[in-house]
């Protein structure tokens, strides 16, 4: 005879549905941290590759050790910034103990399910960010100088920005209606004002410039590496901006301001931004490295709106965009800022302007609890904030740097190149027994001068 | 231990309810961090340092 069963309680039901919610949140989120290890994974195999032979190691331990710094600063202090600081510069100090290493919730906690995955997607974004700075200043930056500036911006900076313009209560949004779901402003714009500043104190690479002010091609040695890592890149970006919206337990998924979104209006448009960023660049380069980069464009300049647009607005704005991408890179040279991979035109400039195009197209729409719509001088002034918050500190920090003579490695060891300086092991062995020894200067492409040449 | 059942538990790290060994675990953190920077100065400087004969022994 079969057993009957009693039939569940509400009580026993709603409390199914409450966990049931709170292991989908931590499962969503873990998986989205886990991919956007793949963005620190591209950026590994897209630096080396844009280096030289004789660097191709340097730069990899160089990217290595951003994570293994900036991910023990966020634990440390960074994620008491994110959650102390959205006021502006007077920390709410209830909030920064609570994020100190020594609070309750910063450990293994059995009634804590969110504060560890949000914090490790937080020190994921963070990572991005010492990233981004690296592939500018390969080549010729100490490696300790990195080490300073990397922990300041992915450890420090970034989160200060995010408090101020990625969080709910954050002072932009408060007072402005800023808008920017996926992160453009926060982590691309601050990444690549930082690195803009650090450029113009570190100066060229050797070679990289002519007496009469035009540029030398210097290639990396493996362009399929490095677009390959590009590529790499992109799948970090699903669990990046994946990471960019909150599982609302019992209701809508909603983004960082507490509007109602979805991952399906993600999917829309991250994809149509990408596409377009492809074919943008394609257009004004030929070349698949810029055309992976001007993917990379196209994703970041509609960031900011990747919950309202329409997936045809955001094809044509990742077009246009990208297709502008490698034409600032340009006029960084033309200024004689070296930027290796042009990381300050797919980050600076994409966020910048998909912030500013997003304050044409998006204004008017609202936001909750009271706060202001978003507003094309909502937009534009949270732009003119995230670069000056990125610019500013990289500069500063860089100059000092210089001043006291630790920014960059000295001419001999950069023209004898920092592997066989510094790295105690070789990329590839055989190459000179093979081929004689490397070349130091040329190659057989030009990432990030094609169109320059 | 810093506890002696999981029922009604919350906290259940090492040291949870002993603040002062957690800022000085953190602390070590800090100092670690500070430590690898340094032995990347030190790394640096002995590098730029040699000859082009002796790169050699970095390999």
């Amino acid at each position: 005879m079969e057993d009957k069963k009693t039939p569940p309680t509400l009580e026993e039901l709603q409390a199914l549905i409450e966990m049931t919610n709170t292991l989908n949140m931590e499962m969503f989120y873990w998986w989205c941290t886990a991919l956007m290890i793949c963005i620190h994974a591209g950026f590994l195999s897209y630096e080396i590759g844009a280096s030289r032979l004789k660097n191709a190691l340097a730069a990899g331990v160089k990217n290595i050790l951003a994570f293994g710094f900036i991910v023990p600063s966020v634990f440390l202090l960074g994620w008491a910034i994110y959650n102390a600081f959205p006021d502006g510069l007077v920390p709410r100090m209830d909030a920064l103990m609570a994020g100190m290493p020594w609070s309750q919730s910063m450990g293994p906690n059995i009634q804590d399910n969110a504060t560890g995955i949000f914090w490790g997607a937080f020190a994921l974004f963070a990572a991005t960010t010492g990233s981004i700075l690296s592939g500018a200043i390969i080549e010729r930056a100490r490696m300790s100088a990195f080490i300073i500036m990397t922990i300041v911006l992915g450890g420090f900076l970034w989160l200060l920005a995010a408090a101020w313009g990625w969080h709910p209560e954050g002072w932009l949004t408060v007072k402005w209606g800023y808008h920017d779901v996926g992160a453009a402003g926060v982590v691309h714009m601050i990444a690549g004002f930082f690195a803009l500043g650090v450029l113009i104190n570190l100066g060229a690479r050797i070679g990289r410039f002519n007496p009469d002010g035009s540029a030398n091609a210097i290639v990396g040695h493996s362009m399929p590496m490095s677009v390959v890592g590009l590529m790499l890149i992109i799948v970090g970006f699903f669990g990046f901006l994946g990471g960019c919206i909150i599982y609302n337990s019992g209701a809508q998924w909603i983004n960082i301001y507490g509007q109602p979104t979805n991952l399906s209006a993600f999917s829309f448009n991250t994809l149509m931004g990408f596409a377009g960023g492809l074919i943008g660049a394609y257009l004004t380069t030929r070349e698949p490295y810029w055309m992976m980069s001007g993917g990379l464009v196209g994703i970041i300049s509609v960031a900011p709106g990747l919950d309202l647009y329409h997936p045809g607005l955001a094809y044509l704005i990742g077009m246009g965009v990208s297709a502008l991408a490698p034409l600032v890179n340009n006029l960084l040279l033309k200024l004689k800022l070296d930027d290796a991979v042009g990381a300050f035109a797919v980050h600076g400039f994409g966020g910048f302007a998909g912030l500013v195009i997003s304050g044409i197209f998006l204004a008017g729409y609202p936001n909750v609890n009271g706060m202001p719509e978003i507003s094309f001088f909502g937009q534009l002034g949270g732009a003119l904030v995230m670069a000056a918050l990125g610019f500013f500190p990289g500069y500063g920090i860089s100059y000092a740097l210089k001043k006291a003579g630790i920014l960059r490695v000295p001419a001999h060891a950069e023209e004898r190149g920092l592997d066989l300086t510094e790295v105690p092991a070789q990329a590839y062995p055989e190459w000179s027994s093979m081929y004689g020894q490397s070349s130091t200067v040329g190659g057989s492409a030009a990432p990030s001068t094609a169109i320059a040449q | 231990m810093s506890i002696t059942t999981y029922e009604g538990a919350s906290a259940v790290f090492t040291f949870a309810d002993k603040p002062a060994i957690l800022a000085f675990i953190s602390f070590l953190v800090a100092a670690t961090s500070l430590y690898a920077l340094i032995a990347t100065v030190i790394h640096e400087k002995h590098s730029y340092a040699l000859p082009d004969e002796d790169l050699d022994k970095l390999k």
